[in-house]
């Protein structure tokens, strides 16, 4: 068990490093030379801005309201490492939504939070049981307030003013009533609907053999099917909005299709300070970006990992050539012999119609809003009602089209839609390998709840054995 | 061939048959699936107590080449496990990482050399933890060619190009670099420029939003030390030493904050703490600066012959150095110019002066000169120490003895007050010699 | 760690230094601070004895030399450095802890010396050699720690090994050094250095595994059947009438070497064969069974790998088909054995008889040999169609992946016909070996028989069912560690 979790961390690890641009933590030297030659850290892992996942979908059992979830921190070990996953004090969390097809953001949330220690003398966590958000236990603790942004008019709504993030699930011992006492009660409601609004730490709901993408070092495919997140919490925002909050003009009939995506930003400051007046800090920089899954893996080649995560989504034409012809079908062709799909063969070169409208302008008849700019975010059409019967973890591509593309619900198996999609299920007359290929894992190793925030109660500190 | 040999060789040829069966499949039965190598027993955990050095970086390790001996070709791993070898010398100060880590990178730019920055940065790390400057400096700018949207690609630029004097652009370096990627890496480059440039309050309000970006324990313990020293160069010495502390708890097997707590003993008058601590150091890490501490606090605790033992082995250190090829370093250079080996000392800085010209070069060689009686060229070197602003107490000290020797008391009163007022325990050795002159400048005027 | 790595390392500096920059490059020497442990941990019948090395580089040598050059006249002499380890090994042994089954083993300072080898920069590093040893009992679980030194830099290394009939169990540290005790470290680019610092095994009397066991010498992971299938998975996509004449050839090769590789039932057919004295026509059937099944084996998996959802994940059957061949095996072997061993006893009572005693077992195609036979004792019957089937099976239904990948790929890229014709190829080489192997096994025993008692001789039938009944329970039980 301790090798198998080994392994698993392994993977983890490796992942992180070689699928999050290779980034990660050490010290500065041991320096002989503390006066002339001051080396910091070159290479710091900065988890806390790491964006991974955003879902979006109608509300199960609030129909005429929207949930928004957005993942940080990745590959939280219950049990190992510091054991409070911190958000990063100061840091502007964004969730941006684009309602008129412009790729300009129209509205925008942001979450911004704020350390507290009770006693200053002690860098603990905790100094006893902790049963509430309150405790005085609770040494360590962040709030946050929710700021409504309208982009159009520039008026700022503070929604909610210091509600108290949900901790870290440090263990058994030290919160003996976590699931109720403070996953639970860290639901925020706010305004008249009411909107309701929670952040914590959950099972990371992403489900997915990490190794698929091994393939591209000649891995040995023989061992997928195993969920490599499995075991790992993440840090999560949540949000729960009526739908006519997102729609323009309120008008959820006439524009129900919003694009979404995700961003962090965090302030710069000036290294010179010539002029005298001393001015510390600087203007924000967007530091993340995430709207679709896997498009930082599958679209954006390895030299603009950086740039697209400070990029905008109104200048996105440029990965139209990505889009156009992306790198994993050729990977995949010289790997396995499997086809290039090619939407349009008649025109030379490889087009991919298909991927464009996935992950650039939305699908037509479903998420493409009229007259819209090709933009990476991820669309949801939210006259689409959740799905009663015939749902399936392939969301469009299953028939269910209140799933992906169309949105993200949490339970949306994502590796395996968006192979398919990759090596060309949408297209007519596509190779029999789209329709089956997969990565072996297709559900979470955790149950989600049924009510906001709908994420899995996260893995104890306390669990000597997270992942099976 | 005679029967029996016919007999012989078939029964050989059988019974190697069978043999090798069995043998694959014992062998497959020990061997499923991971790797058994007995140079790293990774499935034994508890085995590997990392002595030195951060849990974390050596998971991460052990993870990478883990990887790679499934996934050889892997380039991003092998610059990943690259920059972690680099990371791990430095923690660990053990060196042996130093050729792994450019044969990893080697292999990884092997692998990919048309869009491998990372290899490209990880081998300018490794230049610069050599002291290979002007290398560091042509791999970054490698590095930035292929993606000037990475914060790193310009840590790697500006540290070069500060170690190499060249200080506006060093500035605008980091300028670049927190604009393009605000970080715990990035403002802790902020706070070194701004030190440079004589804010000590500007350098501790950014290496404070560095120590609050920090990801990981052991960027917290970097970052504490850091502010701890920014306290003590500036005469806060309860400060300092809380963050000192800070960075032992956060990191336990991490030196310098240790060594921290040592020089806080020492400021407070508690020697024989001092002494204990930095003994506990110097066993841990005898880095040159850490054993001259200790020398120096013996010598002026009158202890001389322990004084001349740690003193010697700073020497058998410089052997070492010399034997290595290595060019002695700057901390050696002053303290032969403070120990008795003058035309050593101006040697090594004039040597170094060649290739750099940093402040911290600049005031070695003046220091080298003052010590050699040749005040008059030893002065403008000093004022090239000081152009930037930098509020360096050691500095102030040298410019302050150095203006005494050409006869300049008022000045060199001045520097000596300033040197005092910075940092009143700036040197073990000098604190109380600053002091003393100076009463003895301002008793005689 | 200490010489050898400063040595790569000043190497490694000026090769930089050429590479990328006209300055030579400054490496930090302080691997000359190491101070590098090794514990030998031995057993013989009633004692354990621990030859603990201590190798000191330049640096704490340096710190170390006050205490040793005790009248500080620079130089330390042959009686003070026999004194400094003398003194120094009690204080190595209060950091080391041995207990077995928990309670504390009292060790006793056998041997010590040190002395000194040239380092870097005219100084010396120090090596200090110590023989450990206590009494323990013929049985036990050992737990070993060395806590000397902690938080100093340096390798720890820790082996155990029996002698002399004592063998070790589930021991978690190798029984051979990997630095020759000190003396040369290995430079290996994915391994750290060593830092074992506790070791667990239990001890029994039993078969000594010397010290100079096989190293693994940076075993790849495999055992598991994988999707890496290197050249012969290659053939899949050549093209062109003489590249595929080529790649027909090359796949029976492929078969051939393959089954000269570790597993398929070479060992069971060749035991089967000479346990019941067959023949080369034997052979023949053998080969050609293991052959078609191993055909159909890839060709169902195959099969079952397309039409089932999951493209990725083939091997979840290996395990299973694994564990069925090891049972086949097992109860041919076991089946056997029974009656060979019943035929033996019965043989050994009719000795005094003639040769046909057994005969009446035997199919009627036995007889008829030019060699004229003296083996004919009491042989079970020779390859009944359930033997055949149940050879086949226990050799051939494990599938080479290397022939799954081909098929696989044929199908990725339409073609199949060719696929199918490789894997033919494929089988046919692999067919050719076995029968040749069968055929040399089946020499050797004629050849050997020939020269061993008849009592020997009526043995060997026994023998070879029981490795029968060996091999297919090792396969059974690899099969059960890898469901």
């Amino acid at each position: 068990m301790l090798g198998k979790r080994l392994h698993k961390r392994a993977i983890a690890v490796a992942a992180t490093l070689s699928l999050a641009a290779g980034l990660f933590a050490g010290l500065g030297p041991l320096s002989g030379h503390a006066s002339s030659h001051r080396e910091a850290p070159l290479l710091a892992a900065d988890p806390q801005v790491d964006g991974t996942d955003l879902y979006a979908f109608v509300s199960p059992d609030r129909p005429n309201t929207v949930t928004i979830i957005s993942n940080w921190i990745p590959f939280q070990e219950p049990a190992g490492g510091p054991n409070y996953f911190a958000w990063a004090d100061g840091v502007n969390y964004d969730v941006r939504i684009d309602n008129n097809g412009d790729a300009k953001a129209d509205i925008v949330y942001r979450w911004v939070f704020t350390n507290h220690y009770r006693d200053a003398n002690t860098f603990l966590y905790n100094t006893g049981q902790v049963t509430s958000l309150t405790d005085p236990n609770l040494n360590f603790y962040q709030t946050y307030d929710l700021t409504r942004i309208d982009e159009n008019s520039g008026k700022d709504t503070l929604l909610v003013n210091d509600a108290k993030a949900v901790p870290s699930n440090v263990g058994a011992a030290s919160m003996p009533n976590y699931n109720s006492g403070l996953f639970d009660a860290g639901v925020t409601s706010f305004g008249s609907a009411p909107s309701k609004t929670w952040v914590g730490q959950a099972d990371d709901p992403f489900f997915l053999d990490l190794r698929v993408f091994d393939l591209l070092y000649g891995a040995n495919l023989s061992e997928v099917g195993d969920d490599t997140l499995a075991g790992f919490n993440v840090s999560a925002l949540a949000l729960q909005v009526p739908k006519s909050d997102l729609a323009a003009g309120g008008d959820v009939n006439g524009n129900p299709t919003v694009g979404i995506w995700t961003t962090a930003s965090r302030r710069s400051m000036r290294v010179q300070t010539s002029t005298g007046s001393q001015t510390y800090t600087g203007h924000f920089v967007q530091v993340s970006r995430l709207g679709m899954p896997l498009v930082n893996e599958v679209v954006v080649p390895v030299g603009l990992k950086d740039y697209f995560n400070g990029s905008k989504p109104s200048a996105d034409a440029q990965y139209l050539g990505a889009v156009q012809d992306p790198e994993l079908p050729h990977l995949l062709n010289a790997i396995y012999g499997t086809e290039v799909p090619d939407s349009d063969p008649n025109t030379p070169g490889v087009q991919r119609a298909d991927l464009i409208q996935v992950f650039l302008t939305g699908v037509p008849g479903l998420n493409m809003p009229d007259g819209v700019k090709p933009s990476e975010m991820l669309r949801l059409n939210m006259s689409i009602d959740p799905c009663s019967s015939a749902c399936s973890t392939l969301g469009v591509i299953g028939g269910d089209l209140a799933g992906f593309p169309n949105g993200r619900r949490l339970s949306d198996d994502i590796i395996d839609a968006s192979l398919r999609v990759v090596l060309g299920v949408l297209l007519p007359d596509h190779q029999a390998i789209a329709d089956t290929i997969g990565d072996g894992v297709n559900a979470n190793d955790a149950p989600f709840n049924s009510e906001f925030p709908y994420l899995a109660y996260p893995h104890a500190g306390s669990d000597p054995t997270p992942h099976p | 061939m005679t029967r029996v040999a016919k007999v012989g060789l078939v029964t050989a040829l059988a019974v190697g048959l069978f043999v090798t069966g069995g043998i694959g499949a014992f062998r497959s039965l020990g061997n499923d699936g991971r790797s058994t190598t007995q140079v790293t027993p990774n499935g034994t955990e508890a085995l590997l107590k990392p002595a030195v050095g951060s849990a974390s970086l050596i998971d991460e390790i052990a993870s990478l080449q883990d990887r790679l001996r499934v996934l050889p070709s892997d380039w991003r791993s092998f610059a990943s496990l690259g920059l972690a070898y680099v990371q791990q010398a430095r923690v660990s100060a053990d060196p042996s990482y130093y050729p792994k880590a450019q044969g990893v990178l080697q292999r990884s730019l092997s692998l990919n050399d048309t869009d491998n920055f990372q290899a490209l940065v990880g081998m300018g790390a490794l230049a610069l933890a050599r002291h290979d400057f002007s290398g560091a400096l042509q791999w970054g700018e490698r590095a930035k060619a292929v993606n000037p949207y990475n914060g790193n690609v310009y840590g790697v630029i500006g540290d070069a190009q500060i170690e190499l004097g060249d200080y506006a652009a060093a500035f605008r370096t980091f300028q670049t670099m927190v604009d393009t990627d605000p970080s715990i890496a990035s403002y802790a480059r902020v706070s070194y420029a701004r030190e440079l440039q004589g804010d000590v309050a500007g350098a501790i309000r950014s290496m404070t939003a560095a120590l609050d970006a920090a990801g990981s324990p052991d960027d917290s313990a970097w970052a504490s030390f850091q502010l701890g020293e920014l306290f003590f160069n500036s005469g806060h010495l309860t400060k300092a030493a809380a963050f000192y502390r800070r960075g032992v708890e956060l990191a336990p097997s991490y030196v310098p904050p240790h060594a921290g707590l040592a020089k806080v003993a020492w400021a407070r008058g508690e020697t024989s703490k001092a002494i204990a601590r930095y003994t506990w150091v110097v066993q841990r890490y005898p880095s040159p600066e850490y054993v001259i501490a200790l020398g120096d606090l013996y010598a002026t605790n009158g202890q001389q012959a322990e004084a001349d033992q740690q003193y010697a082995l700073v020497h058998a250190e410089q052997q070492l150095f010399a034997a290595n090829g290595v060019n002695v370093d700057l901390e050696l250079a002053l303290f032969d110019a403070d120990h008795g080996k003058p035309v050593d000392a101006l040697a090594a800085a004039r040597a170094e002066w060649d290739r750099r010209h940093s402040v911290h070069v600049a005031d070695a060689l003046a220091w080298a000169l003052h010590a050699n009686g040749m005040d008059a060229q030893a002065w403008p070197f000093e004022r090239q120490a000081l152009k930037l602003g930098t509020q360096n107490a050691l500095f102030f000290f040298h410019a302050g003895m150095i203006r005494l020797a050409l006869h300049a008391p008022v000045s060199a009163s001045t520097w000596l007050r300033r040197a005092i007022d910075t940092n009143p325990h700036f040197s073990i050795l000098y604190a109380g010699v600053a002091a003393d002159t100076l009463a003895g400048s301002e008793r005689s005027r | 760690m200490t010489k050898v790595a400063c040595r790569v390392l000043a190497v490694a500096s000026v090769t930089i230094a050429v590479l990328v920059a006209p300055i030579a490059a400054s490496a930090h020497p302080l691997c000359n601070f190491t101070i590098n442990l090794y514990s030998g941990i031995q057993l013989t019948p009633g004692e354990v004895r621990i030859d603990y090395v201590v190798d000191m580089a330049e640096i704490p040598t340096f710190q170390e030399m006050p205490n040793i050059d005790a009248d500080g006249d620079g130089i330390a002499s042959d009686a003070e450095r026999a004194a400094w380890a003398g003194r120094e090994a009690p204080q190595l042994l209060v950091g080391l802890s041995l207990s077995v089954d928990g309670r504390p083993v009292e060790l006793r300072v056998l041997s010590s010396s040190m002395r000194f080898r040239p380092g870097q920069g005219g100084l010396p590093i120090l090596r200090f050699e110590a023989t450990f040893g206590g009494e323990v009992a013929r049985v036990g679980s050992i737990a070993y720690r060395d806590d000397n030194f902690p938080g100093r830099i340096g390798w720890r290394e820790i082996v155990a090994a029996g002698q002399d009939g004592v063998a070790l169990r589930s021991s978690n540290v190798p029984t051979q050094s990997v630095s020759d005790a000190l003396l040369s470290y290995p430079q290996d680019l994915l391994s750290s250095p060593l830092r074992v610092t506790s070791a667990a095994f239990s001890f029994a009397p039993g078969t000594s595994v010397s010290a100079s066991g096989v190293r693994n010498e940076g075993a790849v992971s495999e055992g598991r059947p994988g999707v890496s299938g290197g050249a012969f998975a290659d053939l899949v996509s050549r093209t062109g009438f003489p590249l595929i004449v080529l790649a027909l050839l090359l796949a029976v090769a492929f078969g051939a070497v393959h089954a000269l590789g570790p597993g398929h039932g070479k060992t069971l057919m060749a035991a089967y064969l000479v346990g019941a004295g067959g023949r080369v026509r034997q052979a023949v059937a053998v080969g050609g069974a293991v052959a078609l099944m191993h055909t159909a084996s890839v060709l169902s998996l195959g099969f079952v790998v397309f039409s089932a959802e999951r493209v990725f994940a083939p091997e979840r059957v290996y395990p299973w088909l694994g564990l069925l061949s090891g049972l086949v095996a097992l109860g041919l072997g076991a089946g056997l054995l029974v009656v060979r061993l019943g035929a033996w006893g019965n043989a050994r009572v009719v000795h005094a008889h003639a040769h046909d005693s057994g005969s009446a077992l035997l199919p009627e195609h036995e007889h008829g040999s030019e060699h004229g036979h003296s083996h004919s004792v009491a042989d079970a019957p020779l390859l009944s169609r359930r033997g055949l089937m149940a050879l086949a099976i226990a050799g051939g239904i494990l599938p080479s992946p290397t022939a799954l990948v081909v098929l696989l790929a044929s199908v990725a890229i339409h073609r199949v016909v060719f696929g199918l014709a490789l894997i033919a190829a494929f089988s046919l080489g692999l067919a050719a070996a076995l029968i040749v192997v069968g055929a040399i096994a089946l020499r050797a025993r004629v050849l050997v028989s020939k020269r061993l008692s008849t009592r020997a001789g009526r043995l060997m039938p026994v023998l070879s069912a029981s490795a029968i009944v060996v091999v297919g329970l090792v396969l059974t039980v690899q099969g059960v560690t890898r469901l």
